[in-house]
């Protein structure tokens, strides 16, 4: 039979009132819920982050370096850099000889060049390509790794596999947490509403000989539960917001104005931490009522 | 009304609480059900009230086969009858009118109905200057009667009380059955599990007795007995 309205409306009010009279209890509850979404949350933006810088270079620097032996005779490296203007993919190269690579570390050094004084040059010489396109790179590295004379080949894909890598292992140690505490969550919220169970007995009692259906007992229990896990994911979901909005505009303007332009704008979350952060603390606070109930509401 | 078809319970420690009772209640009738202590009397309410199944026979309520139903079902089968315990069973936090209106609220009354039917109620059993107590600001025959107030409120066809008059005092107890002989003159079936040999004695209804969980007796205008 359809819940009637009447009814939905008192089985809310009484949903607030057995949360105001275990207030600790419901604390408790509610703090779990934000502890595991608060660790959600930070876990979500890395992973974003770290996408979204993966994303961005990846467009912004189609390059690949290649360090070449010191030994190598002159019509070696020159055959080199021909062979490399002929590959699909390629749009030019540019050779950097040790020499050069070394004066151009010193301009970077400014003031500090002394260090380099007395040290001989340990810099190799290096081709930097040119891609037509990043989707060559792999291509165009593979063909690499064949040719002779070759120290070392450096292209910003293996950062972005890096990146991939780290992500990856971010995300399937934040979910084990996340599970987690999660099922904490779930555990605290149950005992909580196992104590408005005991302390509503009679109630309950008179409710079953009177006739109330089984939805109707179980109504301001999982109410109960949905709130404390809705108030928990409204308290995480200001807390990441703004705590991340905060901590963007700090970098923005004490540190790097040009980090931010890699990172995830806070504006661009907010929607789908919402709704995240929200079905989830629900799902918990039903879930966890549920479970302690399950038992005694066999008549 | 009520029909029990050879019907036994055995609990799961195997004691035997009733063996093949037949039992046949019509509507309107006024029942007492007595029997020394351990004789299945509550046991036979328990059944009614589909808190636990029988192990074997049949069982109706309003022509209805009650043996078994689904779960979901029981709410809508407890909605027939009304029912009031020794120990009166109300919300100590809600006052006398909301221990009865609760009973409406509770399968989905409008308040319209409710601030109808819950006053007339109340005059019915007498306690319509009460309506606001609470009940520790009541005697026991008072909270008795409020019991019987909210086992009415939603119009069941039977009433069922187990040991209503246990306990209340012979004068107080008396007010109650009169309360209750009034119910069923106005067409309510009442059932009633006792151990008071003079109000049984003195009312002169049907008497069933138990023994051992068998029916040992059943007659019109019965009494007591010193078989009990
Ligand atoms: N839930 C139960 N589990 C096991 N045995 C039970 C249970 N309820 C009652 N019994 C047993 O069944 C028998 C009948 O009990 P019942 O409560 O029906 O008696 P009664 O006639 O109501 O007694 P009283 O007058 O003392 O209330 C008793 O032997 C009792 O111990
Ligand atoms: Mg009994």
């Amino acid at each position: 039979m359809a819940m009637k309205f009447r009814n939905f409306v008192y089985i809310i009010k009484q949903g607030f009132v057995s949360m105001w009279r275990n207030r600790m209890m419901s604390f408790a509850s509610i703090g779990s819920v934000t502890a595991a979404l608060l660790i959600l949350g930070i876990i979500m933006i890395l992973i974003l982050n770290i996408n979204n810088i993966a994303f961005m270079t990846q467009n912004q620097f189609d390059e690949v370096i290649i360090y070449l032996e010191d030994d190598l005779e002159e019509e070696q490296i020159e055959k080199i850099g021909q062979d490399i203007n002929l590959m699909d993919g390629v749009l030019s190269s540019i050779y950097q000889s040790k020499e050069q690579a070394f004066e151009i570390m010193k301009k970077e050094l400014g003031n500090e060049s002394y260090l380099l004084e007395g040290i001989g040059n340990p810099l190799p010489n290096s081709y930097v390509i040119q891609l037509k396109d990043i989707k060559f790179a792999d291509e165009v590295v593979s063909r690499l790794e064949g040719f002779r004379g070759i120290a070392r080949i450096k292209y910003l894909k293996d950062v972005i596999n890096q990146l991939v890598t780290i992500n990856h292992f971010v995300r399937l140690g934040g979910l084990v947490i996340i599970g987690v505490l999660i099922l904490i969550a779930i555990f605290i919220i149950s005992n909580t509403i196992k104590l408005t169970v005991a302390a509503r007995r009679n109630e309950i009692n008179i409710m079953k000989y009177v006739g109330a259906t089984n939805g109707f007992i179980r109504g301001p229990f999982v109410i109960e539960g949905l709130l404390l896990g809705f108030i928990g994911a409204e308290v995480a979901i200001s807390i990441i917001y703004y705590g991340y909005e905060y901590l963007f505009k700090i970098i923005n303007e004490k540190l790097y104005v040009l980090f931010t332009v890699y990172m995830v704008p806070p504006y661009h979350l907010l929607d789908d931490i919402v709704i995240m952060f929200t079905s989830i603390g629900v799902g918990i606070g039903i879930i966890g009522s549920v479970l302690s109930l399950r038992k005694f509401l066999r008549v | 009304m009520i029909e029990f078809i050879n019907v036994s319970k055995k609990y799961d420690n195997n004691v035997r609480a009733l063996s093949n009772v037949n039992i046949n209640i019509d509507k309107g009738e006024f029942v007492f059900l007595i029997g020394a202590s351990g004789a299945g009397k509550s046991t036979l309410v328990k059944l009614l009230l589909k808190e636990t199944e029988p192990t074997s026979g049949r069982l109706f309520l309003k022509n209805k086969d009650i043996t078994k139903v689904r779960n979901r079902q029981i709410p809508y089968i407890r909605r027939n009858i009304g029912v009031i315990f020794q120990d009166f069973r109300l919300l100590p936090k809600k006052t006398v009118y909301e221990n009865v209106a609760f009973a409406m609220r509770i399968i989905g009354a409008s308040n319209k109905e409710i601030r109808r039917q819950v006053p007339i109620i109340l005059s019915l059993v007498g306690l319509s200057k009460k309506a606001g107590n609470y009940p520790n600001q009541l005697s026991g025959g008072e909270q008795q009667r409020v019991s019987i107030a909210r086992a009415l409120v939603n119009n069941p066809s039977v009433i069922i009380a187990d040991e209503p008059t246990g306990n209340l005092d012979p004068d107080t107890a008396w007010e109650i059955m009169k309360l209750l002989r009034d119910i069923n003159n106005r067409g309510t079936t009442v059932l009633m599990a006792t151990h008071a040999k003079d109000i049984v004695n003195c009312m002169k209804r049907r008497v069933i007795a138990l023994r051992g969980g068998r029916v040992i007796r059943d007659e019109q205008k019965g009494v007591y007995g010193d078989e009990i």
